[in-house]
């Protein structure tokens, strides 16, 4: 028999809270918080217009670059080198002065390199590589530059536009595109 | 791992092992599966409209004790009496030998403090200190109200078990 310890673990794992719960205690519109200060809505305003002023030029950058991305990925150009080995690929792409290797080794498990070509994202020279889902078959645009003091204000987002699928993230000094199409 | 959701999905997954963690541990005080519902319910919304973010699972436990223990003020149920200081058992088994019976019905037997402390320590893995710091009573109050626990268990399943028959008994004919 089980000593008393796991059994009453047993027991209170065993118990779940309902799905129901879950998803009304994780909508956030469900929990308008109070406005403690509000004296101070005035003067976020104000900073944030003036945010908003200074930071006009990459206000938009993000869905520039989704654009951008759904874009390429749409136009499915040839690419110019067909290899599932980034050195490979990295070798023939010679004028990319930034490491092509994955994002990640989780990235490298899922998804298998098919080749890749030169592009460009805002005018930085990039790497567009074709990836296939090992577990979808699907084909996927990995799109990679190196991290500009532009790209790095781009916060981690994942946005549909024409029917594309696009995700943006940095990792370390490099900065992520990757595109699906959804039909 | 979905590539398009990578960040969602690990926030996800965390809010529901720790609403999961609230609940069970409603549930350790109540004994009641509707009262842990709304007591974890009500604790999430609570620190959600003080502005706690993110949750974590300390200020949510307490949390719902202290909405627990109002709830029994409300209905003038005093359980949460403070306890004299007992003797530490020092050099109490970790590993005890189990129990027989229904664990819900025996463990509805206990009192809520030993419920909880039962919770805290086989399920979260709480040291005593650790809980000591929670509720509020003095490191060896836990030890030997835990071991206390147990034991009462034990003598709870012990009373339930039927009487043995000897085999020549089962065997024999009328």
């Amino acid at each position: 028999m089980n000593s008393i310890d796991t059994q009453i673990k047993e027991y209170y794992q065993e118990q779940t809270l309902p799905e129901e719960n879950l998803q009304s205690m994780q909508s956030p519109e469900n929990f308008p918080r109070p406005r403690r200060w509000p004296w101070l809505i005035p003067l976020a305003a104000a900073a944030v217009l003036l945010l908003a002023i200074f930071s006009r030029q990459n206000s938009g950058l993000p869905q520039a670059v989704v654009a951008e991305i759904a874009k390429n990925h749409n136009a499915q150009l040839a690419m110019e080198i067909r290899s599932s080995d980034y050195q490979k690929v990295a070798a023939q792409l010679d004028r990319i002065a930034f490491p092509l290797i994955a994002p990640s080794e989780e990235f490298s498990r899922q998804f298998t390199l098919i080749g890749g070509r030169y592009c460009s994202i805002q005018t930085e020279l990039a790497a567009q590589l074709r990836v296939r889902e090992n577990t979808t078959g699907k084909i996927h645009t990995l799109y990679i530059t190196p991290l500009t003091d532009d790209f790095s204000a781009v916060k981690e987002t994942t946005q549909t536009l024409k029917g594309v699928k696009v995700r943006l993230w940095t990792e370390g000094d490099r900065f992520f595109g990757l595109a699906l199409s959804l039909q | 791992m979905n590539w398009f959701n990578k960040s969602g999905s690990q926030e996800t997954a965390q809010f529901r092992e720790l609403a999961q963690s609230g609940f069970r541990y409603a549930l350790s005080l109540s004994h009641h599966h509707h009262d842990a519902e709304d007591l974890a319910q009500q604790a999430w919304l609570k620190l959600q409209r003080n502005g706690s973010s993110p949750i974590v699972r300390g200020p949510l436990f307490k949390t719902i004790r202290n909405l627990f223990i109002d709830s029994l003020r409300r209905k003038g149920i005093i359980e949460f009496e403070t306890l004299p200081e007992e003797v530490l058992l020092a050099g109490a088994p970790t590993s005890e030998p189990g129990v027989k019976g229904d664990l819900d019905y025996l463990l509805g037997q206990l009192k809520a403090g030993d419920r909880e402390l039962l919770y805290l320590h086989c399920v979260e893995g709480y040291t005593a200190r650790e809980i000591s710091g929670l509720v509020g009573r003095p490191r060896g109050t836990i030890l030997s109200s835990i071991n206390r626990a147990k034991s009462r268990l034990r003598e709870l399943a012990a009373k339930q078990e039927p009487p043995s028959i000897p085999a020549a008994a089962k065997s024999a004919r009328p």
